[in-house]
């Protein structure tokens, strides 16, 4: 089957483009235009039109929600004639629901996707649309260069991405400062860092174990930190190179097993899910939470402790000893994004409706402007950015290597799950390193 | 009467709309699991090739996480039978000695577990055996038993019985509502002239009341397992199989290779296995536990 | 002595019931207070200020009234469907004579052992191609079959414990068969028929599988669903998830607490003679 067609070079690239693009964005005014502006000749008192849009964010009053629901509401104010009927599920069963509605050819005209493996599957059942890259370059648009690799198959497109990702470390300053606990720049600091808040009663760092992808990108950033090559991962994946005879993986694996053992993340971490671990987090109960750098909202979120809001500051993964990667080595990739549905009943207007979403002035400019993530387009900073926004974008700019995909949705989904329930065996303390390179290495073998 | 009972159009009438609904919500679906099952395919309406008894094959030799789900579903099932139901049996019995107004207060209370929706019981008790802040830790912390404390559904080794313990919980009123009614239903002059033997207390309990509970024994006992078997929203709820697969289930596993993995063909015939096995079981413990008062 | 036995079983009982009971205090209580709250050290928090809002959360944004509602209706009709069906099944399994009897009998029994989450994925594809999905109809249908097999079963057990007499008595002054069951039968199984009911409710209304994968429209999803989706959508706010958490399951409470007593009835009936 076809892997993800992916390069880490090419997302090399991008990071670096990343930063000069934001920074020509400054100061020019003119992205906020509508892409509805050219074509919508139909739609004033034109026919009644109801869209199905399936989207993965349910709180609409803060984040990315908040976002989406803002483009919706100003293409359903500039297209009276459009009704816009959205459904939206938690991600879990989210990714469920989409399945049954692929099997099903359910016609809904735009759906939130997740590039790499999953979107994979969308586009060999023929559920999602093709679209045409040609249509979205210049400046409507503005893409990032190099972000459409998840979401491109045999080299046509399936999908635009919606954010930049990219794992950080938020940490709590407060927390920090008042036990007196430095934070860490390199992996052993990071450890101790962690035992010296686990005797004072905090909890160091929390994680949504209960998903088991947390650890696998934490694994793989591990695995640039020490190996200083962000192709590695992605490679043992594709089977170019194998996790069980390479000594950086051997490496990575027994400094992932120090996190284990040395109680590093909260003591429920296997039973917390996305969500418990982000309280834990921003109820200011641990010091430091690993996730992507989709969370910029939590700064500007109001119903999160005053405290808290202003004391949460990004870390880069810190480097190892002794290993070849650099803190400026990125683990960043285009997770989200929409795409369009084959069996749409309104074909047209939902493209319209699409394209406007995907205009640089919509959802990159809302996305940003709220605080909620980073796009994957060009934004103008804009002067209220929160210092975590700031930070977030530093980290981005400054990277000097991407990744590209995460390595787990760098194979099939049959290796994204075996892989995860590798982990999960491994940090369940049912397994060794070399235990965890081998059943990652048949999980790779046997996609 | 022979006429009545034999009116050809009102047995039509009375089987036919049950049959029909249980062809199209059990039998059809299973014919298109047992087609898939011969397949190799992402998902319905991908590309998909037949592979014979390829999955079968990996499935019933290859498959370790399979087996552990089963073994996982039997032991369960086990601890259900040997700590759920004589716990039942035990405060049917209590239930019935203490009468008055107590009797039915206690019956209504032991009962509330088993009326909350699995969505409400899976996030409550996840708070509750939160290894920092649930209750039970604090709790044993509170009673200088800190050495105890432990990250109850987070440790591969706590993890299925910490489950055990939430549906023993869950599903105990159910348990003494059925023995409970069959406790009631023993006539009082038996005990009467049981003790009269000079039998008493424990012991009478053992020689009459158990003996004349055997019929609702073996339906539970049924049930029990198929419960056991069939377990799902709770597992999904609360630690989705985990931690390491050591509380993953067969429903669990099957939903996650059709929807997490895509492994559409293998999930289906994980599920005609999974039937084959419910099915196994049910003919399995008839006959163990079969006494000639529970006939069908 | 016998005091004393007396004394320690009730203490035992009370223990007990507090450990029954004990996770529903705890969430009622940390429904009325706010997220940091929850994070404290101490079992039980009498809250600094109790947040109302969190039910006012609960009622508006989890669209309590509307989900309420579905479910309600959903189950209701469920539930007739289902006494009816078991009812006639039931009298058709052990009164009357015809050939397959004991196959169909079997055959609907093994619905009882059959897992419906193996049969979630073609199902939900068979009621697409039948335009069932997204109704009503697509959550009754699926519910009833699910809880025919076991009223079926229970009834049957029922049905036998009655004398024929009643119906030969009827047959004599000219009665049909509709009207022996209708008539004649249902007061009869009146107390199995309440256990059906009672089961059928709570398997219903608490159930939330099909309901998320058989549902797209708002306007038609029930309530556990909707606390799934509440959770997500007040990820930050576990006052307002409890909040919603109790709102739903009250209602089980009071209807339990209204047929509690036909229940146990209904099951000693049935339940003895197997």
């Amino acid at each position: 089957m076809n892997k993800g067609l992916l390069s880490g070079r090419s997302a090399l690239l991008a990071g670096a483009l990343a930063a000069t693009a934001v920074l020509s964005a400054c100061g020019s005014n003119n992205s906020s235009n509508t892409a509805s502006e050219g074509n919508n000749t139909p739609a004033a008192g034109g026919e009644q039109v109801t869209l199905r849009v399936f989207s993965n964010l349910p709180d609409r009053k803060s984040g990315q929600g908040l976002a989406e629901q803002m483009v919706i509401d100003n293409y359903t104010k500039e297209n009276p004639n459009v009704k816009i009927e959205l459904e939206t599920l938690a991600e879990e069963p989210f990714k469920n629901k989409l399945k049954a509605y692929m099997a099903s050819n359910e016609p809904i005209d735009v759906t939130m996707v997740h590039g790499g493996a999953e979107l994979n599957t969308l586009v060999q059942a023929g559920y999602v649309k093709e679209l045409d890259p040609a249509e979205y370059e210049g400046e409507a648009f503005s893409f990032l260069p190099g972000v459409y690799t998840s979401f491109t198959f045999n080299d046509k497109l399936y999908g635009l991405p919606r954010n930049s990702d990219y794992e950080v470390i938020y940490y709590n300053k407060r927390l920090f400062e008042e036990n007196n606990i430095k934070v860490p720049t390199t992996y052993a600091e990071l450890i101790e860092a962690g035992k010296q808040f686990r005797e004072k009663g905090i909890e160091p760092m929390s994680i949504n174990g209960k998903d088991l992808w947390s650890f696998g990108a934490f694994f793989q950033d591990l695995v640039i930190r020490v190996g200083g090559d962000q192709n590695l991962m992605l490679d043992a994946v594709a089977k170019k190179k194998d996790f069980t005879t390479d000594e950086t993986f051997k490496k990575a694996a027994e400094l992932l097993g120090e996190a284990r053992d040395s109680g590093l993340f909260q003591a429920s971490y296997m039973t917390s899910d996305y969500g418990a671990s982000q309280n834990l987090f921003t109820q200011e109960r641990a010091a430091m939470w690993y996730m992507g750098s989709w969370e910029a909202g939590m700064a500007t979120n109001e119903n999160l402790p005053q405290t808290f809001r202003d004391n949460v500051a990004v870390l880069k993964f810190p480097v190892v000893e002794g290993g070849k990667g650099k803190n400026t080595d990125l683990l960043a990739w285009n997770g989200g994004g929409y795409s369009l549905v084959n069996s749409s009943k309104h074909p047209e207007e939902a493209k319209k409706f699409f394209d406007y979403l995907m205009n640089a002035g919509q959802w990159a400019k809302t996305v940003w402007d709220i605080g909620a993530a980073v796009p994957a387009q060009t934004y103008q900073l804009n002067g209220n950015e929160s210092s975590l926004q700031k930070e977030l974008t530093e980290v981005l700019t400054g990277a000097t290597t991407t990744a590209g995909s995460l390595g787990l949705d760098y194979g099939t989904p049959k290796f994204k799950d075996d892989s995860q329930n590798a982990f999960g065996k491994f940090f369940a303390g049912g397994s060794t390193a070399e235990q965890l390179l081998s059943d990652l290495q048949s999980a790779a073998a046997s996609q | 009467m022979h006429k009545v009972l034999n009116n050809k159009l009102a047995i039509f009438l009375f089987v036919f709309p049950g049959i029909l609904l249980f062809a199209l919500t059990f039998l059809a679906p299973i014919v298109l699991s047992g087609y898939y099952s011969f397949r190799d395919t992402l998902a319905p309406g991908t590309n998909s090739t037949f592979v014979g008894l390829g999955n079968y094959t990996e499935l019933l030799f290859h498959d370790s996480r399979f087996w552990l789900s089963l073994r996982n579903a039997v032991l369960l099932g086990l601890g259900f039978i040997i700590i759920q139901h004589p716990i039942a049996i035990f405060f049917a019995i209590m239930l019935d000695r203490i009468g008055g107004k107590a009797e039915k207060w206690f019956r209504t209370i032991f009962f509330i577990p088993s009326v909350i929706s699995v969505v409400v019981i899976s996030k409550m008790w996840l708070s509750l055996l939160d290894p920092t802040f649930g209750v039970l830790n604090k709790l044993l912390d509170s009673v200088g038993l800190g050495a105890l404390k432990h990250a109850w559904l987070g440790d591969s080794s706590t993890a299925l019985v910490s489950m055990l313990v939430i549906l023993i919980w869950a599903g105990f009123g159910w348990g003494l509502l059925f023995y409970y009614a069959g406790v009631k239903g023993i006539p009082e002059d038996l005990y009467e002239a049981a003790s009269l033997d000079g039998a008493s207390g424990f012991k009478l309990h053992l020689r009459i009341t158990v003996p004349l509970l055997m019929p609702v024994i073996t339906v539970q006992i049924t049930l029990a397992m198929i419960t056991a078997l069939k377990q799902m929203e709770m597992v999904f709820l609360t630690t989705n199989g985990g931690p390491g697969d050591s509380t993953q289930f067969l429903a669990v596993y099957l939903y996650n290779k059709a929807f997490s993995a895509s492994q559409y063909g293998y999930a289906n015939a994980i599920s005609i296995l999974f039937i084959a096995v419910c099915l196994l079981f049910t003919y399995l413990s008839n006959k163990l536990t079969r006494s000639d008062a529970t006939e069908y | 002595m016998k005091k004393n036995t007396k004394i320690m079983l009730w203490l035992f009982f009370l223990i007990i019931a507090a450990v029954q009971l004990f996770p529903f205090i705890w969430l009622v209580n940390f429904s009325f207070t706010s997220s940091s709250e929850f994070y404290s050290s101490s079992i039980l928090k009498w809250p600094d200020a109790p947040q109302w809002q969190n039910y006012i959360n609960a009622w508006v944004d989890g669209k309590f009234a509307r989900y309420f509602f579905n479910s309600f209706f959903v189950t209701a009709v469920t539930i007739v469907l289902t006494v009816v069906l078991s009812l006639t099944l039931g009298y058709a399994f052990t009164r009357m004579q015809w050939k397959l009897r004991s196959l169909f009998f079997t055959v609907i029994l093994l619905g009882i052992m059959i897992p419906i989450h193996a049969t979630l994925l073609p199902n939900f594809a068979i009621f697409k191609s039948l335009g069932l999905t997204d109704s009503y109809l697509g959550l009754i249908l699926p519910y009833t079959a699910v809880s025919v097999p076991l009223g079926t079963f229970m009834l049957t057990g029922f049905l036998r414990s009655i004398p024929k007499a009643m119906e030969e008595s009827a047959v004599i002054d000219g009665a049909n068969i509709y009207r022996i069951v209708f008539g004649i039968i249902a007061p009869l199984t009146a107390p199995a028929l309440v256990t059906i009911v009672v089961t059928t409710f709570l398997n219903c209304w608490n159930e939330f599988i099909m309901a998320s994968t058989f549902l797209s429209k708002d306007s038609l999803k029930t309530l556990p669903f909707s606390v799934m989706n509440f959770t997500g959508q007040y990820s930050s706010d576990y006052g307002s998830q409890f909040a919603v958490m109790v709102l739903t399951s009250v209602p089980a409470i009071i209807i339990y607490a209204i047929f509690n007593e036909q229940i146990t009835k209904g099951v000693t009936a049935g339940a003895v003679k197997g």
